[in-house]
């Protein structure tokens, strides 16, 4: 521990130093002088140079145009997965038939009119034409029918007479159709109830309020889930339900929504609108994480390009390099000089591969019905990635050479990569 | 390039002037130098060797093939680490010294000629000359002048602006001494200047030391497996199997360069 806290602090030392004015300075006399010479060797051997530049503008263009297809596919699957906003939180369906005035007649219920506000429209249901009435959130209903406790909720309730025509009862299955902007949307709910109309002008007030209240009576929900009380008067394990379906009016407020509504029941199925989007989107996140390896994988390959090319270079200039370090060249300077080197060629690589991959998606958008489009972050984690597959790529050869004498490197010896001379009385990996 | 060669101009802002009182200074001293490459069992290119060079000394190293006269070159110019012993140049010594001190060393205080020349092949006559002043750090100005001094006292003023390419080989050594003499080092190394040359142009190189000695008072050490140019030095060291068999020190003071009677390097 202490070993690495020293490592560490050294290490702080040093960057502090780096950072030091008259090193600063200093830094710059040395890339006055190594930077001609690097600019001289990159222009001396073209084509290498062509070569290196060549495979980091194909790596970044590859990149960039994977990276724009990889974000239009993503966008086009968020917005085939879109789904209009449930208008409500529970929705009741079959109250009255289509046309009705359903307003006026929730009129004449009196705790709808005190608590509850109310949305009505016309969807096409598996259960026919029907006049669906949604309730929004934070009313008694909403809290009867469970999302503010252990009791069963976010179901479609339907008159008990439609039920028994239609052949449905609680726990079946029923879509309601809605119109949204990408058209009709099937969305599947299960009964949660069923109820019977009150007798005159209340579309469904005594029996759901009945239903509603017995909702709310916690043995009588006990008893009939067959659980028993604890000591303490409340539920040993609560039963939730299998399955909670949430709507939310502002979307915005769904994830609040959500996260209660799991508390409240940590075993159910949690749903809400946009889950299908939502679960589109992770599938599509679990598709672009191998994606973007995969994207990493084409720097990867560009860097080792260029690595081959750069140690290749370095094997020709053996003698070139210590010369350098003989008439006083610190391995650093000669180690930089291989990196300027590289960066340069990197560089240039890099921002032919970005003005490539631009035109190229510009080109795609003209000829594909896919909309493709890039991000300021793709761009930079192009470049970010560009600058770390050229380190990796130039590492080696600059380490190789920093690290060999100038008696190795004049005299054209093989360089190994462990300055030890261990690693040369070995042999076995060849050096380079 | 001055005449007479009593008052140069160092390369670090003054005058240096090398008298004879300086002359006879032991200035590069090698102890109990040896060397072991690790190849296989291990060889020892350098038994034990003690050579000290007084300054304005002409000293060549000769001796058969792989007698070790390269590797000693290469640990008294700070290129090789020695195995045992130690090198001191004006009283620093290399083993307290670490890799980049060294580096600031040879930058200042060493000049090598090889013997396949080793000029940098991306720059011209003129760049290569000038790189070991720009390591130095001197002005633009001073490089310029220096490097015309260099390039007129060498005779290859005219093909300052070729690339090593376009040069022979006599003329690229002559490009490698004027390199080596850039910084004004305290010593020139050279390892078998001659050896890729013809007897003309290597006697040429060898008449260029011995005029930049005698006239500038610059120290060299040459090896060269050739005795015939022994007539060039004011002292022979004679390696066998590793070791020095004769020459390791001063045996005289070296000749003056008011003692020689010799025209100017320009």
């Amino acid at each position: 521990m202490i070993d690495w806290l020293d490592a560490l602090a050294g290490w702080l030392r040093r960057l502090v130093a780096a950072l030091h004015p008259r090193n600063l300075c200093r830094t710059a006399e040395e890339v006055s002088v190594f930077g001609p010479l690097a600019v001289r060797s990159v222009k001396r051997r073209l084509a290498r140079s062509i070569l290196v530049s060549l495979s980091f503008a194909a790596g970044t263009a590859v990149y960039l145009g994977l990276a724009a297809s990889f974000n239009g596919a993503a966008a086009a699957v968020a917005v085939k997965t879109a789904e209009p906003p449930l208008p409500a939180d529970v929705i009741v369906v079959g109250v009255g038939p289509a046309g009705a005035q359903p307003v006026a007649a929730l009129d004449a219920v009196p705790w709808a009119r005190d608590y509850e506000v109310f949305d009505c429209w016309t969807a096409e249901t598996s259960l026919g034409r029907r006049l669906v009435v949604g309730l929004t959130e934070g009313g008694r209903l909403e809290a009867g029918l469970g999302l503010s406790g252990p009791i069963p909720a976010g179901k479609v309730f339907v008159p008990r007479a439609l039920a028994a025509a239609a052949g449905v009862d609680e726990g079946a299955v029923v879509e309601i159709g809605l119109t949204g902007s990408r058209g009709f949307v099937g969305r599947p709910l299960s009964v949660g109830g069923v109820f019977t109309p009150g007798r005159a002008a209340g579309l469904f007030a005594d029996a759901l309020v009945v239903r509603l209240e017995e909702s709310l009576d916690l043995r009588t929900y006990l008893e009939r889930e067959g659980l028993a009380l604890s000591a303490a008067g409340r539920p040993a394990v609560p039963a939730g339900p299998d399955s909670v379906a949430v709507w939310e009016r502002d979307p915005g407020d769904t994830p609040r929504l959500v996260a209660r509504v799991r508390k409240l029941f940590p075993g159910a199925d949690v749903q809400w609108p946009g889950l299908a989007a939502e679960e589109a989107r992770r599938a599509a996140g679990g598709f672009f994480s191998p994606a973007g390896v995969a994207l990493s994988l084409v720097f990867f390959i560009a860097g080792l390009g260029a690595f081959n090319v750069l140690v290749l270079s370095l094997l020709q200039r053996k003698t070139e390099l210590g010369v350098l370090k003989a008439i006083g060249a610190s391995d650093d300077e000669v180690f930089g000089l291989i990196l300027l080197e590289g960066a340069m060629m990197a560089a240039t690589g890099t921002l032919l591969g970005l003005g490539t991959g631009v035109g190229l998606v510009g080109w795609l958008n003209r000829i594909s019905s896919l909309p493709l489009h890039l991000t300021s972050g793709d761009l930079g984690s192009a470049v970010g990635l560009a600058a770390f597959s050229f380190y990796l790529a130039a590492w080696l050869p600059g380490t190789l050479c920093r690290r060999a004498s100038p008696v190795q490197l004049v005299g054209g010896r093989r360089l190994y990569l462990n300055p030890r001379s261990t690693c040369a009385q070995c042999g076995r990996c060849g050096g380079f | 390039m001055r005449e007479g060669g009593d008052g140069m101009d160092n390369g670090f802002g003054g005058t240096e002037v090398r008298s004879e009182a300086v002359r006879g200074t032991t200035i590069l001293c090698g102890t109990g130098l040896a060397r072991r490459f690790p190849v296989g069992e291990g060889v020892w290119a350098l038994r034990r060797a003690d050579l000290a060079v007084a300054e304005g000394e002409f000293v060549l190293v000769t001796g058969p093939s792989g007698c070790g006269k390269t590797t000693l070159l290469n640990l008294l110019g700070g290129l090789d680490r020695p195995t045992r012993g130690d090198v001191t140049l004006r009283g620093v010594s290399y083993s307290r010294l670490d890799e980049s001190g060294l580096a600031r060393l040879r930058r200042r205080e060493l000049g090598f000629v090889f013997q396949f020349y080793n000029l940098l092949s991306d720059l011209t006559a003129e760049e290569n000359v000038s790189l070991p002043m720009r390591l130095v750090g001197l002005r633009k100005a001073e490089i310029a002048v220096r490097v015309a001094e260099l390039l007129e006292a060498v005779g290859m003023s005219h093909r300052k602006d070729h690339t090593p390419f376009e040069l022979s080989g006599g003329e690229q050594q002559r490009i490698a001494v004027a390199r080596a003499l850039a910084v004004r080092p305290a010593i020139v190394l050279a390892d078998e200047p001659t050896g890729n040359l013809d007897s003309k142009s290597g006697r040429d190189i060898m008449e260029l030391f011995r005029r930049f000695n005698r006239e500038l008072g610059q120290t060299f050490v040459v090896v060269s497996h050739d005795p015939g140019f022994a007539e060039y030095a004011h002292r022979v060291v004679r390696m066998r199997d590793g070791e020095i068999v004769s020459g390791g020190e001063p045996t005289a003071p070296p000749r003056t360069a008011a003692a020689v009677q010799g025209g100017s390097p320009a």
